[in-house]
């Protein structure tokens, strides 16, 4: 072999620059993607990991949050009430009326919410108070029938009007009760001590008693009580027969072992705004 | 000057160059253009160097003995036939003027050995570059050439073309 012979095999195989170009820019082009790729992944990688990370931060705040701005919304919803809301069962029944009506729509009311009652009594020219009743010393000596519901006289004092035309203490309304000489039932009128109640003042109007209608809730240590499903069961004047709290003086709290409460301010804020 | 520019002012010799290592058009081009890529990625260092020329030529070098590393360790021998053991070879003496045969016996040069003669002859370089082409000292640039001529049936002295 000679040099001639080795330079010119060895130049037989030479490549065409036009196909190694084309070769070069393709492979570059592919070397930038495989980059922007492995950018985009780490990129998506990352984001996947912030996500991640942020979830498991903003659940593990979510319980303090959440409790936070459940009790701001319950107090908006409550209408500025300032007391806390019970927990436990007798939650429901702590709310005041402009929170009942959940339940309320739920179906589970039979009778209207606080703050409906309170509203339409105001509306209709009745006060809300709260203060201390006493049924008269002889109720059934000053009792008034009217149809098949007896009335019996309940003097006030210490009264606070809370919405409608003033009530001065030491004035006398008239409450429905058991027939004279029956034994009075759970919840209705007996002769007792004073009592706190929360209650609504009515004019006579037509009733034909001689003076303001008296629907009343006791009040037992701040408490309201109210009646079973977290609504009030607060008889509406003239109703027949009085139920758990229409009538409250005398009667205690044990014997309506099913009438839940709410706070008293509750009710005196909801009766302010009536 | 750009790396464009400076392939496009040596792709012919580079062609060359890459064509006579691997004895394969096609090899040659993949080969080449994955060395060109190596050196676009580094392009502003080569640039700065005395001769850019030379150190892409290593570079193809060092491509060319890493693609054909691993295409020893890919390469399988059929054992199937174990009478090609027996077969006489070719006769050299009576072929080697063919051209074929030439390109025979360049393609069996071990690819230090090739690399060697492909930097001697075809690029006219010297013991000392073809050296640091490879990585390795001039003695043993020396042996490879010497190797090299002895199977090429390459007799001369550099530069001479000698009949075996």
């Amino acid at each position: 072999m000679n040099i001639d012979q080795l330079m010119e095999a060895m130049a037989e195989s030479d490549p065409n620059p036009g196909t190694v170009l084309d070769l070069v820019h393709r492979k570059r082009r592919a070397a930038r993607n495989r980059v922007l790729y492995a950018t985009a992944s780490g990129a998506a990688v990352l984001a996947v990991v912030v996500g991640v990370v942020l979830t498991s931060l903003a659940s593990s705040t979510q319980p303090r949050s959440t409790a936070s701005s459940a009790g701001s919304r319950a107090g908006s919803a409550s209408g500025q009430v300032a007391a806390p809301l019970a927990s436990g069962p007798r939650s429901a029944a702590n709310q005041p009326a402009g929170l009942l009506g959940p339940a309320s729509q739920s179906g589970t009311c039979t009778q209207p919410a606080l703050g409906s009652v309170l509203d339409q009594a105001v509306g209709s020219g009745a006060s809300v108070i709260v203060g201390s009743a006493r049924l008269a010393a002889s109720p059934a000596g000053h009792a008034v029938s009217r149809g098949s519901a007896t009335y019996y006289p309940v003097t006030l004092s210490s009264v606070r009007t809370l919405a409608g035309p003033t009530v001065a203490s030491g004035a006398v309304a008239w409450i429905i009760g058991a027939s004279p000489g029956a034994t009075p039932g759970p919840g209705q009128a007996a002769p007792s001590p004073d009592r706190q109640v929360l209650a609504i003042v009515s004019p006579s109007g037509g009733s034909g008693l001689p003076g303001p209608v008296l629907q009343a809730a006791p009040v037992d240590h701040g408490e309201v009580i109210v009646g079973g499903g977290g609504c009030l069961d607060m008889v509406a004047y003239p109703a027949t027969t009085p139920a758990g709290l229409s009538v409250t003086p005398g009667s205690s709290p044990t014997a309506h072992p099913a009438s839940p409460e709410i706070p008293l301010a509750a009710a005196e804020q909801l009766a302010a705004r009536a | 000057m750009s790396f464009e520019e400076f392939v496009r002012a040596e792709m012919a010799a580079l062609a060359r160059f890459a064509g006579a290592l691997t004895g394969d058009r096609y090899l040659a081009e993949d080969m080449l253009s994955d060395a060109l890529v190596k050196v676009a990625r580094r392009w502003r260092r080569i640039s700065a160097v005395d001769d850019p020329a030379a150190y892409v030529r290593r570079v193809i070098v060092t491509t060319y003995l890493d693609d054909r590393r691993k295409a020893q360790r890919r390469q399988t021998t059929p054992s199937g036939d174990i009478e090609v053991l027996d077969r006489p070879a070719p006769d050299v003496a009576e072929s080697v003027v063919d051209r074929a045969e030439v390109a025979r016996l360049l393609s069996a040069l071990p690819p230090q050995q090739k690399a060697a003669v492909v930097l001697r002859y075809l690029m006219d370089e010297t013991d000392e570059q073809i050296a640091d082409a490879l990585g390795c000292s001039t003695g043993t640039v020396r042996s490879h050439l010497s190797r090299a001529r002895s199977t090429l049936r390459l007799a001369a002295a550099d530069g001479e073309g000698v009949t075996a």
